[in-house]
């Protein structure tokens, strides 16, 4: 599975990427904001974008749109500590599949592997 | 001081503790608020005003809430908010337009601030692992040059400074959170989140509480 990080703190990747050490086979792509998210995105497709929203150079709304304009089929996860119930709206206007609050629940991100495994079987 | 990962994990949770505060201000002002990502950084208190001058101009005019706590995380809060360019508290709230009177301005400045400051420290503290108690909030500066914030006392002691920015529907409104802390809370932060971050990427699954991080 190829996955995709975008996290403007170095801590939260390397603790997503933590959480998903058990997945195999698994390949991870790291961008520090919205910018280098679509940047990767466009060189490489992934299976999965789990991406912040607060960000600097570019945010996850605007970087998640230009993902879905690249690829209709792209599966953005927002994980944000911004509950505003608009900021959920956005993204899911954005073309997020979902949104995750922060602090990240271990138990969903292994939810979200699970379903994404089960469409990649399909 | 922090080291720098302490730094970049006390970012990262004050993120969270920022997050969550917007919900209740969107709600209040009926608003959708946007979060630039909070910078935390430290300058000793005598250099606070130039730090502040290189961000908001020389020529600022601010607001400023200070309320102290303890006490685990033992000190003081000052929320210095930028009081012009149209960037006035009053304006998270209504039409700046309208022209707020200063009793207006006033009650807008100590909500915000008693908002932000509850809702940062709180939830960080949360997150620590311990609880605070707040002494009420006071307006300690209102509308007035930057330069008069009180920077005489303790000059040499290291503060946390956490800068953040808030955008409402058009409305500019910056803020910047001091912390000043006292040593033997510094030392005690620090220990925290080392811990914190030991428990966080721990090898151990079956360890207590992993279900939820940062």
């Amino acid at each position: 599975m190829r996955i995709l990080i975008v996290d403007d703190s170095s801590i939260t990747r390397r603790l997503m990427k933590h959480m998903l050490r058990h997945v195999s086979p698994l390949e991870v792509a790291e961008a520090e904001n919205g910018l280098q998210a679509v940047e990767t995105y466009t060189e490489s497709r992934f299976d999965l974008v789990l991406m912040d929203l607060t960000m600097p150079a570019m945010n996850g709304y605007e970087a998640c749109a230009a993902i879905i304009q690249l690829d209709p089929d792209a599966q953005v996860v927002i994980i944000s500590a911004d509950v505003q119930p608009m900021a959920r709206q956005r993204c899911i206007e954005a073309g997020a599949v979902t949104f995750i609050s922060k602090p990240i629940d271990r138990a969903r991100i292994d939810e979200l592997i699970e379903d994404a495994q089960r469409r990649l079987a399909c | 001081m922090l080291s720098a990962e302490q730094s970049e994990y006390a970012a990262e949770l004050l993120n969270i503790a920022f997050g969550q505060a917007a919900a209740p201000l969107a709600a209040l002002m009926g608003r959708f608020v946007v979060l630039s990502p909070p910078q935390v950084s430290s300058v000793r208190r005598a250099q606070a005003v130039g730090w502040l001058e290189e961000r908001f101009g020389s020529a600022s005019h601010v607001h400023v809430v200070q309320q102290a706590f303890q006490p685990d995380l033992s000190g003081e809060a000052m929320l210095v908010m930028l009081a012009e360019r149209g960037a006035h508290a009053w304006g998270l709230f209504a039409d700046p337009d309208d022209g707020p009177s200063d009793a207006e301005e006033k009650d807008a400045a100590l909500e915000i601030g008693n908002l932000l400051v509850g809702a940062c420290i709180g939830r960080l503290a949360e997150q620590l692992g311990t609880s605070v108690r707040y002494t009420p909030p006071r307006l300690a500066l209102f509308d007035r040059p930057l330069q008069e914030l009180d920077v005489k006392r303790a000059p040499d002691a290291e503060l946390l400074v956490i800068h953040t920015r808030f955008s409402v529907e058009g409305t500019c409104f910056e803020s910047c959170l001091f912390l000043v802390l006292s040593q033997e809370s510094m030392g005690w932060l620090g220990q925290t989140l080392d811990r914190m971050l030991d428990e966080l990427f721990a090898d151990d699954d079956s360890g207590a509480e992993m279900g939820m991080a940062l």
